[in-house]
């Protein structure tokens, strides 16, 4: 009866090889910067009718009279934090130093909370101020981009928590670093677009 | 290597690596570049250029260090640039039916 050497556990296999593809860049990668291309036409839409509609609102309240750029722009800076500590758990993670991995993703979920604790806070100043959606298109087009905004930033959370859970868990193979760089591009798309969107409607106001 | 119908398979790159005193760098510029938006967003009628320069120089320094854009493969480079282009094309597109009337 011959004898066979012990397979190697499949998880062993995945976590230290990549899979070959025909671009040689990974499928995973490869799919989430498609995602991000089609994520820019949902801002370019977004921004380019808040702009349009900019300033023809015909009641009010309008921006000038709500906005307060020292707290956006408090909330701004934890956004840019978060996006170099998603930065430092992508080195942690290529590094596969599990740790190091779990405190920077703790700290930019921390202050991805942070950011929108900020804004849901704004948005309960803006509604006792009298701005309500369909108050005019000043509101109608603001909530909508910010809350879609909203929306990206907390399936980003939902993912990080994941991934937490996971290392957490001592599940290397879900917290690896290739699942941590998708997971971060997802992270820095959202920065992005809050880049753009701090200048275009709240400075520009 | 090939595959059973002949397509050539490539392993994937080795991973970029980006130091810490980089990425703090970064970090550092971004913040600057923030209290500079903040800054020349009282500056009259040179608020919108300035503004759009800075922040274009912002979304370079994330995705180009953050993203890893400068040092990964030019592919994920064009499509974020096809994706700039659509979203400038959708915003464009946007305006000419509002403005036409037709929304």
């Amino acid at each position: 009866m011959s004898t066979y050497p012990a397979p190697t556990p499949i998880h062993e296999v995945e976590h230290h090889a990549h899979t070959a593809t025909s671009t040689g860049l990974g499928n995973k990668k490869v799919g989430m910067w498609l995602f991000l291309a089609s994520e820019c036409m949902l801002f370019g839409a977004l921004i380019g009718t808040y702009l349009i509609y900019a300033g023809r609102s015909v009641v009010g309240p309008y921006p000038q009279d709500l906005f307060d750029i020292p707290l956006t722009t408090i909330s701004t800076t934890i956004l840019l934090a978060s996006s170099l500590f998603i930065a430092l758990a992508v080195s942690a993670a290529q590094e596969q130093n599990q740790p190091r991995l779990r405190i920077w993703l703790l700290g930019t979920i921390v202050m991805g909370l942070a950011f929108l604790g900020i804004q849901i806070y704004e948005w309960v100043h803006f509604v006792q101020a009298g701005l309500y959606l369909r108050t005019n298109l000043f509101g109608t087009t603001f909530y909508f981009l910010t809350g879609i905004h909203k929306v990206h930033l907390t399936v980003g959370l939902i993912w990080l928590g994941a991934l937490l859970i996971s290392s957490l868990r001592g599940n290397t193979q879900a917290a690896s670093h290739e699942n941590v760089e998708v997971a971060g591009l997802y992270w820095h798309f959202v920065d992005l677009a809050w880049i753009v969107i701090f200048a275009v409607v709240f400075l520009m106001a | 290597m090939s595959n059973v119908t002949g397509q050539v398979q490539v392993q994937p790159k080795h991973e970029v690596h980006v130091s810490t005193k980089t990425y703090l760098l970064v970090g550092l510029g971004l913040l600057v570049l923030m209290f500079g938006k903040v800054a020349v967003s009282g500056a009259g009628d040179w608020k919108l250029p300035l503004l759009l320069l800075l922040s274009v120089v912002k979304l370079a320094l994330v995705a180009g260090y953050y993203m890893h854009l400068r040092y990964d493969s030019w592919m994920f480079s064009a499509l974020l640039v096809i994706g700039t282009i659509m979203a400038t094309g959708t915003f464009l597109a946007v305006g000419f039916i509002i403005r036409a009337g037709w929304a």
